[in-house]
């Protein structure tokens, strides 16, 4: 029995080989590409130490102790080839590891029912299955494990190209979603978008085509909730003096959410509140299409008021991850339980 | 012949629909953040003023330029890097690769002699409806840009994203994917294909302009040195980095570092691409580094070359698409 | 009573409200271990019926039960007592004989590859091919190789026979006879080539114009149907149709045991589609 479902599998990986192949191959090549971008950086061999006192140094110029060319190096590698893969490149707002989990996942789910019922195969299948049900898993699952491997390769060879943009001065919360677990919760979802377009429309390329949209249209909700959850989180204040520039400086790690601003006296206030204080005293009326409100700024900052950034650190944004995978993940298993329905319904053409 | 355009249409609707909508969607988002500038009533000569003060004051022209700015700093710039591609794939990746997948091709090519004919029927409306859609597009993307070049954005960095270079960039897509889907015989995968072939296409334009540029006559266009900073062409695409002797002699970087290093800088650690020593070196001495590059207008000059590197492989593309349909057995 | 394999209880389809129906008021019992040709026009109805016995109509009127089994209710279970060979057949292109093979084992535990392999070599291929390079014909053979492996104990054939030439026709139908009646099994083949079906079937199902025409065992329907000139008929009265025969003369059909000719089977069929014909005919005057 287990030889004729592993010679099965290998006959839906036989049919679906051009969508499934391409899917593979452009996880395998992100993923090698991230690992070239760790070997590079491994091999650089910076000294420990280099880092922390480089981000606080670079400013000035002073080389430390042997750091500076490597640094430079490091943070070129990391910014360019590095940044292809985590954040997109020119215009394109796209990274590869951005888009890699939904163009794997639609490539991967949109053909298993669209191309049946395109091809008018779905009755010769549907007529030898009993079992819909049945016959949708043995399509889906060789499709989900050869995907799933490679996406997770992909995602996993990229975290030391994330671990070294976070030691770079990064943040590990900008990075949700481009590596580790993560992605694959987000080739879930898009594989069963796709895989419901291909039932609902019957076509590949429509079916492919609205698959991306509905991703596309997931992915700014997920951003929309994602913004609306950090702004809810109790922000502190995330600025500090420089030890050595005696500035105020950002606190590394740490996302800002918002602004609030220190009085002269030392307490701090919201900048609804500072700005109230402004507009008592301003002479002038405030500028309606100044959106930022630069005078109101430049009175604060003549009178003594400091403003501050305002957020969380980044251990706390963080705790987006679960909630970024419970929603890939819900929307992909509803999807293929559309799918199912769908299936159990549809007329085969 | 309308009718029959008009079923090609229907056979093609929801491809030719999707494209024409996002074509026309962009392009009424980009006169919806012009009509958004127009609103802001930016008084006559604000803008003139405020270039020519070349200060930060707090005005009221400066307010209202900020804004501008932030009304133009949008998406719609952004998309357009892929609107022509997908436009252009979606809408002719069906055309052949369908009859061939859905196996009518030989109902298609038994009732029509001349398949070349057939075609050309075929593609004729598709490209007329996705013409004029983006041609829409690249009317008010050009209208958009206008505005952002104002407040200081470069049109050579949005070089193919306005403009009729979105027709032709289109156009080319369109004959790439026509060739893939006649080639492959089926639609999901000739559009995949045909994405990673204009991938691949817009990567060498890229590449090849990059070199068209550097091979103009540069000029310094700023200088930067230890009094700080000017420059000199706005907008200058920055092809070298020269410097300038204390004594007004103009040295290449080479150069420079070379002096540097024989005056007693450190050398640079055989990862510093940078040589940072020399540059400290050079600065303490009074040597001014110079921006090398050519004016805006110099670099734009690559726009027609855009046009025909795509136009072309359009062409090609679509010739070469109607050979593979001559000798192609109908499934 | 055990239940029939195949039965029909007033079952009817229409696809759209506004369109005249597909199929109405069809009730059939197919007795176990018969083979009954479906005969009818294109559009009476054939493949609607088949294709509702698997689940892939829906009826609008009435019910199907395959095996007692309703496809509405349980369809794996009515699938699964079906072997079906579609109207085009619907194979993957880009996959081979043996890859179809190893699909319906996957599908059915009760698949008997080895049967099925067995008819693939005697229609002559070899399991390596693929589909996309065989003949609609051939195509026909590997489907038939399908529909046989399943060892299902009811066998629906929608006009498998419309692709095949008259040598293909007959080892088909060969084929197909020797493992029904090997088996006991029961077959519903629809088909308008009324001669070759007449040679593998004992049952005749006549559909026309949606309804049902003639329900009977075709030794049965021979018997009792007989030929006659139209023109010695009394202003046609007394004839269920009339029709055109070979040599042009108007012929009629009549339940007379005295009058005529025995009528061949095709005749029967084209007299009962004549009767529904110029029924329809009526209806629109």
């Amino acid at each position: 029995m287990s030889r004729t479902l592993a010679a099965a599998a290998r006959v839906v990986l036989k049919q679906y080989r051009f969508e499934v192949g391409a899917a593979v191959l452009a996880a395998l090549a992100v993923g090698i590409w991230a690992l070239v971008v760790e070997y590079r950086l491994d091999a650089l061999d910076v000294p420990p130490g280099c880092i922390q006192d480089w981000l606080w140094r670079v400013d000035t110029g002073e080389d430390i102790a042997g750091c500076a060319g490597p640094m430079r190096t490091w943070g070129e590698i990391l910014t360019g080839q590095g940044g292809i893969i985590l954040e997109g490149e020119g215009m394109a707002p796209f990274s590869w590891m951005g888009v890699l989990p939904f163009a794997v996942g639609l490539l991967g789910g949109v053909p298993i029912v669209a191309r049946e019922l395109e091809a008018g195969t779905a009755q010769t299948a549907w007529s030898l299955n009993g079992l819909r049900t049945r016959w949708l898993l043995r399509q889906v699952m060789p499709v989900a494990i050869l995907l799933g491997i490679a996406v997770a390769f992909a995602a996993f060879a990229v975290e030391a190209a994330v671990e070294a943009d976070v030691a770079w001065g990064g943040y590990a919360s900008f990075h949700i979603g481009d590596h580790g677990p993560l992605v694959l919760t987000r080739a879930v979802g898009a594989f069963g978008i796709g895989l419901l377009t291909g039932a609902l429309l019957g076509r590949t390329l429509p079916a492919f085509v609205s698959g991306a949209v509905l991703a596309f249209a997931l992915v700014f909700a997920v951003d929309m909730a994602h913004d609306a959850w950090l702004k809810r989180l109790e922000p502190t204040v995330i600025a500090e003096v420089s030890p050595l520039t005696g500035e105020i400086v950002d606190v590394p790690r740490t996302v800002t959410t918002g602004w609030g601003v220190r009085t002269p006296e030392g307490a701090m206030i919201s900048f609804a509140e500072a700005r109230v204080i402004v507009d008592a005293a301003r002479v002038a009326a405030p500028d309606p299409n100044d959106e930022q409100d630069l005078t109101a700024l430049g009175w604060l900052e003549e009178h003594g008021y400091t403003l501050l950034p305002l957020g969380v650190t980044d251990e706390m944004a963080l705790g987006w991850a679960p909630y970024d995978a419970l929603a890939f993940g819900l929307v992909g298993v509803a999807s293929i339980g559309g799918a199912v329905v769908l299936v159990n319904r549809r007329r085969p053409t | 012949m309308l009718a029959a355009a008009r079923v090609v249409l229907k056979q093609h609707r929801f491809e030719v629909g999707a494209a024409a909508i996002a074509a026309l969607a962009v392009g009424v988002w980009a006169l919806l953040v012009g009509l958004q500038v127009r609103m802001l009533g930016v008084p006559p000569g604000c803008i003139e003023a405020w270039l020519a003060s070349g200060t930060d004051e707090q005005t009221e022209c400066l307010g209202l330029l900020r804004t501008w700015s932030g009304i133009v700093e949008t998406p719609v710039i952004g998309v357009m890097v892929y609107i022509p591609f997908a436009t252009g794939l979606l809408g002719s990746v069906p055309i052949v690769a369908r009859e061939l997948e859905s196996r009518t091709a030989q109902r298609a090519w038994s009732l029509n002699p001349s398949r070349r004919r057939w075609l050309f029927r075929q593609l004729a409306p598709v490209m007329v409806i996705l013409g004029a859609s983006l041609t829409f597009a690249a009317l008010a993307t050009s209208l958009l840009e206008a505005d952002r070049v104002i407040v200081g954005y470069s049109p050579v960095d949005d070089l193919g994203l306005y403009g009729p270079l979105i027709v032709a960039r289109a156009f080319g897509a369109f004959g790439v994917g026509l060739l893939v889907g006649a080639l492959l015989g089926r639609t999901l995968p000739a559009f995949v294909l045909g994405v990673a072939l204009t991938v691949a296409l817009t990567f060498v334009v890229s590449s090849v302009r990059e070199e068209w540029v550097k091979r103009l006559e540069p000029a310094v266009v700023s200088e930067m040195s230890a009094g700080g900073g000017t420059i000199l062409v706005p907008h200058a695409v920055i092809t070298a980095i020269a410097f300038r002797t204390p004594d007004g002699q103009q040295i290449s970087i080479e150069d420079a570092r070379a002096i540097a290093h024989t005056a007693g800088a450190a050398q640079p650690a055989p990862d510093d691409e940078q040589d940072l020593p020399a540059a400290v070196w050079l600065e303490r001495h009074g040597y001014a580094e110079l921006d090398l590059g050519v004016t805006m207008e110099m670099a734009l000059g690559w726009a027609p070359y855009d046009a025909l590197a795509f136009v072309i492989v359009g062409v090609a593309s679509i010739a070469g698409t109607i050979p593979m349909v001559n000798r192609r057995r109908p499934t | 009573m055990p239940e029939p394999p195949l039965r029909t209880e007033r079952f009817g389809r229409r696809y759209r409200r506004s369109r005249p129906w597909a199929v109405r008021d069809i009730s059939l019992a197919f007795p176990d271990g018969s083979m009954t040709a479906l005969v009818g026009p294109n559009g009476a109805g054939k493949s609607t019926l088949i294709r509702a016995c698997l689940g892939f109509e829906r009826p609008d009127e009435g019910r199907i039960l395959v095996a007692g089994i309703d496809p509405q209710r349980d369809r794996p279970a009515a699938v699964e007592a079906i072997g079906y060979i579609p109207q085009s057949p619907s194979l993957y292109r880009s996959l081979t004989i043996g890859d179809h093979l190893v699909m319906a084992l996957a599908a059915r535990r009760s698949f008997d590859r080895d049967h099925a392999l067995a008819r693939v070599r005697e229609a002559g291929l070899s399991e390596r091919r693929k589909i996309g390079e065989l003949s609609v014909g051939e195509q026909v053979q590997v489907a038939l190789a399908l529909a046989l492996g399943t060892r299902a104990p009811l066998l629906l054939l929608d006009e498998p026979l419309a692709s095949l030439d008259p040598l293909a026709r007959r080892d088909f139908l060969t084929a197909l006879v020797a493992d029904v009646r090997g088996r006991g099994a029961t077959a519903v083949l629809s088909s308008h080539i009324v001669t070759d079906v007449e040679q593998a079937c004992d049952r005749l199902v006549v559909l026309g114009d949606g309804r049902l025409l003639l329900d009977a065992a075709i030794a049965t329907a021979k018997e009792e149907h007989r030929t006659v000139p139209a023109s010695e008929l009394d202003g046609g009265r007394g004839a269920i149709g009339t029709f055109a025969g070979p040599d042009g003369q108007l012929l009629a059909l009549v339940l007379d045991g005295s009058a005529g000719r025995p009528a061949s089977l095709e005749e029967i069929v084209l007299g009962h589609l004549a009767a529904a014909r110029a029924g329809r005919v009526a209806q629109t005057a």
